[in-house]
């Protein structure tokens, strides 16, 4: 290759390793703004990710769907076809549970549709509660018909009190459905969402509450009225709303008795409650008593020869209000106590720990209410708005997890849905970590880089210093396409160093010497240093060791000299860096050029 | 001219093409000759095409019938003589487009008597396009040529407006994010806003659009709902359109000659520069060089 060549490929390197360095150096907003996905103003549509299913339409649709589930419960349960009622609680449940993990992936949980999920809640609560309850009034009712045919009274008479109890439990719950309909009713006019069928419902409840008392008190069933729904202001004075609708039924005391007490009477998560009781009447030593909260159990306990029992509960997976505690043991069942579990906050925590050479990170975390690490809690691990798992916290409240991360910037969180989980605690979600995956074209362009930077340097030191960097193949073996250009014959050996000549006349002796044996690169290398020692001796040119051929034809440009001088080093060129062997004419041209460029310099010492 | 230098030359070109896309991009907000996801470069492309002119100065309003002047995310605030053009611009029954963010509009609008308003916020809503919270949808509320055969628009972290006819509004379930969390908090209310109103001032029409973004190249790109539908009803106004370049942020760069950038030059200078080492390393390594 020519030097000149060279020289531009230099330049082309040059180029191109300022265009691989300068995206780190200069123009920094340009490239701010076609890396990142957003300004102050927009967010830039690359990163909006995958079109989104949920909208308002959807979410009205659920509500609607809640707020019309209760109706066939309650007619299945007015029927007495419990079996209809659970498949109908069953899909009511699944819903809700589905709806409410929508508006906590939404961030609705503090908006007035997440008030509408937590009254939905609760109206689950009471629908689940009417549903066990009047299933226990059927088998009460079934138990006294059977043991009023055995001609038993006493058990008849014990049936029928435990059937009134649930009665007046049932009779609560309207007091309770209704005032979760008012709740929802406002929310859901606010949206225009139609909520006659769940007014119907209670319309629906209030006739199966009359059915069950008339057949405890077996009155003949009049026609029943219209419910009129109180609104609030009326209610105040009337807590459950019921007066005038439901007579009083006399009460049968004449039993077991059960008496607790619950210290405190309220708690938050993790609060260890004091249950403290004691039974009255006969054989009440080593009785086990159970201690339920809302239908679930949540203690048990043994009384002593006494009577007396103590027990600690803890508040776990309890929903935020006011629970309904009551112990029962045998057929024995304590009036209820009311206990209210108090909402705490949460701090979610996240941490990602990038596992080396791969795009694996580490995420870990904790949950807390307050001080109390929350445990076997679910933690949802969501990447760009999807939910990529479902962790669960250990003991101290912390969880971690393995995730991949796909190519392209991600935004990791974890959410904890709180009461919408059964946990007495708010929802929380860590804060989101963003992390950008790159295609990893930074071990490409490092490589690039570095190969640019190489190439730079080794091409200078060539260009600069020829000779110094040893050529790793020969001009005969390669297998690139020059190397296919064959020619005349090789030129063999590589020129040694070149001694000084003192003269031209013994530096015409050599370059015949090796002429002779073809040793053409050091035979015509003593002719260009005899030429050029002569120049420098004659102060024709400066003595300077670094000279080049090239700065030697530069010094004659305009001198009488040229036209010799430029013969004999263009000749020079050819065998000494082109490695050209010359042609037949060849040598007697040089040694021509070069007697008549020391016979013009006067010095004429150059025969052998 | 030997191989070797055809080589070489076009190795250079391809850098030197490489360079000129690297230096001669603009990443000016709405810049018309940005063509990155940020800028104007393709709606303004399609403004030359429907016959739009530039508006390089206020005094030239005067005398333009049936007119619209087309105002995209101002830079800076109006001098008093320019309102009164546009009122008088207004007097004359044309029409003024204004889509700001609210940054620099509320004074013309003010003083040119209009009862709109941009409020700056940063909305969210349930109803969006994309997973994205800030690209939530715009329905149409009422019919108008600028909203016609346009049902929804996909908006890109938009304001809102208050006042006027709401042509284009969120759905209910729309909130004002006040400290980032992206979730509804009890001070957010659920609620409709709106986004594109209309108003009649001074026997003229203005419209005012709280979300300039909808004209990037980014959102033009995302051929998403009706937006190009909404683009194309404002670029095919029967009135002739004027595209104000004195106070927008889409004037102000480059020069007017600087067309032929190269759009994702990024990547495309990632490209380049790849290809032309590769290329140079095995030249170098069949050279002989070394």
């Amino acid at each position: 290759m020519m030097p000149k060549s060279g020289i531009m490929l230099v330049l082309a390197a040059s180029i191109l390793f300022i265009v691989l360095i300068v995206p780190f150096a200069n123009s920094p907003i340009l490239y701010d703004v076609q890396t990142s996905a957003r300004t102050s103003h927009h967010t830039n549509p690359e990163v909006f990710g995958p079109d989104l299913t949920t909208t308002s339409d959807k979410l009205f649709a659920d509500m609607q769907y809640l707020l019309d589930a209760n109706e066939q419960i309650i007619h299945s349960i007015r029927a007495r076809d419990f079996i209809a009622a659970i498949h109908e609680y069953e899909k009511y449940d699944e819903k809700t549970q589905q709806f409410n993990t929508l508006i906590t992936n939404l961030g609705l949980s503090q908006s007035d549709i997440g008030t509408f999920a937590n009254e939905n809640v609760q109206n689950r609560e009471i629908v689940y509660d009417i549903f066990i309850g009047s299933i226990r009034a059927e088998q009460l009712q079934n138990l006294e018909e059977m043991y009023e045919e055995q001609g038993d009274t006493a058990k008849a008479a014990a049936a029928r009190e435990e059937r009134r109890k649930t009665y007046e439990a049932l009779s609560e719950k309207k007091g309770e459905l209704i005032g979760v309909y008012r709740s929802l009713a406002t929310i859901s006019a606010h949206y225009q969402i139609n909520d006659e069928a769940h007014l119907e419902s209670i319309r629906s409840y209030d006739a199966y509450l009359r059915q069950v008392y008339y057949s405890l008190t077996g009155e003949v069933q009049e026609e029943p009225e219209e419910i009129v729904i109180p609104t609030a202001d009326q209610a105040a004075g009337d807590e459950m709303g019921l007066s005038g609708i439901l007579p009083d039924i006399e009460v049968n005391r004449d039993r077991i008795r059960i008496g607790f007490q619950l210290s405190p009477e309220q708690g938050r998560y993790g609060d260890q409650i004091q249950i403290t009781g004691r039974m009255r009447g006969t054989d009440v030593a080593h009785r086990v008593i159970n201690i339920y909260i809302d239908n679930q159990n949540w203690a048990t306990a043994t009384s002593s020869e006494s009577g007396s029992f103590e027990v600690s509960a803890l508040v776990e997976k309890n929903t935020p209000g006011v629970h309904a505690v009551y112990c029962y043991s045998g057929a024995s069942y304590s009036d209820i106590q009311l206990f209210s579990v108090e909402s705490s906050g949460s701090i979610l925590t996240l941490d990602l720990e990038e596992e080396p050479l791969s795009n694996n990170f580490i995420c870990r975390g904790t949950l807390r209410a307050g001080d109390t690490p929350v445990m076997n809690a679910p933690v949802e691990l969501y990447v760009n708005n999807a939910r990529k798992a479902l962790l669960t916290t250990s003991e101290d409240g912390s969880y971690e997890t393995v995730l991949t991360l796909p190519t392209g910037e991600n935004t990791v969180q974890t959410v904890f849905q709180g009461q919408f989980r059964g946990f007495p605690i708010d929802p929380s979600r860590s804060n989101p970590i963003s992390v950008k995956m790159g295609h990893n074209m930074a071990l490409l362009k490092g490589i690039l880089f570095f190969a640019g930077a190489l190439i730079i340097v080794l091409v200078s030191v060539r260009l600069i210093f020829p000779g110094t960097i040893t050529r790793s193949r020969g001009a005969d073996d390669g297998s690139g396409p020059r190397d296919s250009m064959k020619p005349h014959h090789t030129i063999r050996p590589e020129p040694e160093p070149a001694n000084p000549v003192v003269s031209p006349g013994i530096a015409f002796d050599d370059y015949l010497a090796h002429a002779q044996h073809n040793d053409w690169l050091n035979a015509i290398r003593v002719l260009y240093i005899s030429l050029k020692e002569t120049l420098i001796s004659k102060r024709l040119l400066p003595r300077r060791r670094s000279l080049t051929h090239r700065e030697v034809s530069r010094a004659f440009e305009h001198n009488e000299k040229s036209e010799l001088l430029s013969a004999f080093m263009e000749a020079y060129e050819k065998i000494y860096y082109g490695r050209i062997l010359p042609e037949r004419q060849d040598p007697e041209m040089i040694a021509a050029s070069w007697k008549s460029l020391l016979n013009t310099l006067g010095d004429s010492d150059h025969e052998p | 001219m030997n191989r070797d230098k055809l080589l070489v030359v076009a190795i250079v070109a391809l850098s030197l093409v490489a360079i000129a896309a690297h230096f001669s991009s603009s990443a000016t907000e709405y810049g018309r000759n940005n063509h990155q996801w940020n800028g104007t470069s393709q709606f303004f492309g399609a403004a030359d095409r429907h016959g739009s002119v530039s508006l390089f100065e206020y005094d030239l309003l005067s005398n333009q019938p049936g007119t619209m002047l087309l105002i995209i995310a101002p830079g800076e605030e109006y001098a008093d003589a320019e309102i009164q053009a546009c009122s008088d611009f207004l007097g004359a029954g044309n029409t003024i487009f204004i889509a700001d963010d609210g940054r620099h509009s509320n004074k013309l609008l003010e003083q040119l008597g209009c009862s709109v308003s941009i409020v700056p916020a940063r909305l969210m809503s349930i109803d969006r396009a994309f997973t994205h919270p800030d690209s939530i949808l715009g329905y149409t509320e009422r019919s108008d040529d600028m909203t016609e055969g346009v049902s929804a628009v996909v908006l890109n972290r938009p304001s809102y407006v208050t006042g006027g006819e709401a042509l284009i509004n969120t759905s209910i379930l729309t909130w004002e994010e006040k400290n980032g969390n992206h979730v509804v908090d009890a001070d957010e209310n659920l609620t409709n806003y709106a986004i594109f109103s209309r108003d009649t001032v001074n026997n003229g029409t203005v419209y005012i659009l709280s979300d300039p973004s909808i004209f990037i190249n980014g959102m033009q790109s995302l051929d998403a709902e009706d937006n190009p539908r909404f683009i194309l009803n404002v670029l095919e106004t029967p009135e002739q359109i004027l595209i104000d370049q004195v106070h927008c942020g889409s004037a102000g760069i480059a020069g007017a000659g600087s067309t032929a950038y190269l759009p994702y030059s990024g990547l495309l200078l990632e490209i380049i520069a790849t290809v032309c080492s590769i290329a140079c390393i095995i030249y170098l390594f069949y050279s002989k060089l070394f």
